[in-house]
């Protein structure tokens, strides 16, 4: 499986983190479960990358194997993490934790949960700097203020000593962005950085995230749901479903020439502004399926509208097809081919959908 | 914090009411005249109201609670009737014995309950988290009574390597009272060991499981500061709970431990109060143990507002 490649890659940066062929097991040996297969993407310095898809698609557990952070019951079974031309799977457990935090940093959905609640802000900030950097007390205390006033927490100095609870969620967000970028990281990943935070605070969210990345000049991994999310802050697009890859390419690309029914759904699922606010927005039927169960042939095909015989039987390959470079599609049918005919995508001949 | 322990101790004072109300209760509700108790069936009638009247015993239910408070505030917890002595004497003399017991058993169970659930908790599914599992469930299963004869048997009979009752023999230094005290600690620890070790293994894996360790991970904190740092600290509140359960729990356990190792404390006293009736040392120990449960627990709450800032809020 290719990793996302234009023609413009002798322009692109080398990349930063690139992954391939990754798949992700759990359960025993001999009858594993895999929830993530064959997933491949690279990103490069400075660059943004949108991982999107419903809950369960695999998107976390892509990252968690990338950060090396797993929980036991899980584990890589095919596929490397390749971080600076490194191999992740042959460094020790010794380099990996001196890679994290400072190679790659994580922020999480929610914040709340993802501060110690019985550390002050302060401490956990400064206990990577003071126990690993060397960093003398004053020195931290320093740093944290600075790194604090970077993500726009008025007063840092005074919010040091409070604890978690005591701050509101949006300013939590904007702790958990301070201390990943502490480590002056190079690939920042962002697990739904936003999804547990209101609407205003989300844009503000992720306006700083973008500024931190142009800034610092780090690679952005952003995983969500929301393709909203992705249009405003990455350069390209991945699109999971049940572990796979459906759909890659540039942001601009997908949006403007979506070809997997999948991404399409995705899309039609969201409000626009230039409809009229009484149509009625289009959900995807059913629930992702289950891993345990995966369907035969394409997983998306019990909730496709476009299914054909073929669909329930071979797997489709992530390939070009005839849309623009780069642009891959996991589809047998793919119905919004160039060439494909209006019947192909349901349209009856009164131009209506079936 | 101030202002929180001076809160929570002021919410003591109406427990204590309601024990000192309980145990008043206790010579209302048991059946029979105390003076039948005191001086004989064949007494007089005359001696009889005497009698009544100096313990106050011809007042309302209300005037005698009141009298009992009254008397409770001066130290006086009445005559005990089988060792012909004040309550609050016999007591005293035994308290510190029992507390001496009480107190070395919770630092052992604490202690080896905290590290036996770590060390099972850090690798889950192992063989030492099995073998574990398999001596927790045993040490739980095990009334302590029979731990305590099994003890005796063993290392007291066969191997006649400790001595098997009372507090010292012989001259009475140091090592003989540690040897006198290392059965009955271990016999009455072992329960609360075993609970001990079985809240800090799934509270410590609850915590590990947490976001906030995966967030630690991922900013390259090491494994032991992971541990010591981030999981315990905040699987505590769960454990000191078990603790100050256990502390409680402990206070009974004394009755049993120390009958069947003749350890003169409180427990032994009551034992002794029961099957003879004394009700008045009956009802001081009550008294006295329900004061040092409430103590415990005030002093657990207070640790756990320690280890869980949010508490200090409510």
């Amino acid at each position: 499986m290719n990793a996302i490649s234009t023609p413009m890659d002798a322009l692109r940066p080398a990349p930063v983190l690139e992954v391939s062929d990754l798949r992700v097991s759990y359960g025993s040996a001999s009858r594993p479960i895999h929830v993530v297969n064959d997933v491949s993407f690279a990103v490069g310095r400075g660059e943004a990358l949108g991982i999107v898809g419903e809950s369960g698609c695999g998107k976390s557990q892509t990252m968690l194997a990338v950060l090396g952070l797993l929980p036991s019951s899980g584990r890589i079974s095919a596929g490397k993490v390749t971080f600076e031309g490194q191999d992740l799977a042959r460094l020790s457990a010794r380099q990996l934790r001196g890679l994290r935090g400072k190679g790659m940093a994580l922020i999480s959905q929610d914040a709340l949960s993802a501060l110690n609640p019985s550390m002050t802000i302060g401490t956990q900030m400064a206990e990577p700097m003071i126990h690993y950097d060397g960093m003398s007390r004053a020195a931290a205390r320093e740093r944290c203020i600075e790194l604090l006033d970077l993500v726009g927490i008025p007063g840092a100095a005074a919010r040091l000593g409070a604890y978690p609870h005591e701050l509101s969620g949006g300013m939590r967000q904007r702790v958990l962005i301070a201390t990943a970028i502490s480590g002056n990281p190079k690939v920042l990943i962002a697990d739904e950085p936003t999804t547990a935070l209101d609407v205003t605070i989300q844009a503000q969210i992720l306006r700083l995230i973008d500024r931190l990345r142009r800034d610092l000049g780090m690679a952005l991994v952003i995983i969500t749901h929301d393709l909203g999310v992705v249009a405003g802050v990455a350069d390209q697009v991945a699109v999971m479903y049940a572990g796979r890859v459906v759909e890659a390419g540039s942001t601009d690309a997908i949006f403007s020439e979506p070809r997997h029914p999948y991404t399409r759904a995705l899309l039609e699922a969201i409000p626009k502004l230039d409809e009229p606010a009484d149509k009625r927005l289009t959900p995807i039927a059913g629930l992702p399926p289950d891993p345990r169960r995966a369907p035969a042939g394409c997983a998306f095909h019990p909730r496709c509208r476009l299914v054909q015989p073929l669909c329930r039987e071979q797997l489709p390959a992530l390939e070009a097809k005839d849309a623009g470079a780069g642009h891959l599609i996991r589809c047998s049918v793919d119905p919004w081919a160039r060439t494909a005919t209006p019947e192909a995508r349901g349209v009856s001949a009164s131009g209506a959908l079936s | 914090m101030l202002s929180f322990i001076a809160r929570r101790a002021l919410q003591t004072i109406p427990v204590i009411f309601g024990v000192t109300l309980a145990t008043f209760l206790l010579s209302q509700i048991i059946p029979g005249d105390p003076t039948d108790i005191l001086l004989g069936p064949g007494a007089s009638e005359e001696a009889r109201a005497q009698l009544r009247q100096a313990l106050g015993l011809d007042r309302s239910a209300v005037g005698q609670y009141l009298l009992y408070l009254q008397n409770l505030v001066q130290g006086d917890f009445g005559q005990s009737l089988t060792f012909s002595k004040p309550v609050s004497e016999v007591l005293a003399s035994r308290m510190m014995n029992t507390a001496l017991l009480a107190f070395a058993a919770i630092v052992l169970a604490s202690v080896l309950g905290v590290a036996a659930g770590t060390f099972a908790a850090l690798k889950p599914g192992s063989l030492r988290d099995r073998a574990l599992t398999v001596v927790v469930l045993f040490l739980n299963s095990m009334p302590s009574f029979w731990l305590g004869l099994l003890l005796i048997l063993a290392f007291g009979l066969q191997l006649r390597l400790l001595p098997v009752s009372g507090m010292t023999s012989g001259d009475g230094g140091l090592v003989n009272l540690l040897a006198h005290m290392l059965l009955p600690t271990l016999t009455l620890a072992a329960w609360s060991l075993a609970a001990i070790a079985r809240m800090t293994r799934s509270s410590l894996l609850d915590v590990i499981g947490s976001d906030y360790v995966r967030t630690a991970r991922s900013r390259g904190i090491g494994e032991w500061r992971i541990v010591f740092f981030h999981a315990l600290p905040n699987a505590m509140p769960a454990v000191i709970t078990v603790i100050g359960m256990q502390m409680g729990f402990l206070l009974s356990g004394a009755v049993m431990t120390e009958t069947v190792f003749s350890w003169p404390g409180i427990g032994l006293a009551m034992y002794q109060a029961i099957s003879t009736r004394d009700i008045p040392l009956i009802q001081g120990g009550i008294l006295l143990l329900a004061v040092a449960f409430v103590l415990i627990n005030f002093t657990i709450d207070i640790l756990y507002a320690y280890f869980n800032p949010k508490i200090k809020l409510a």
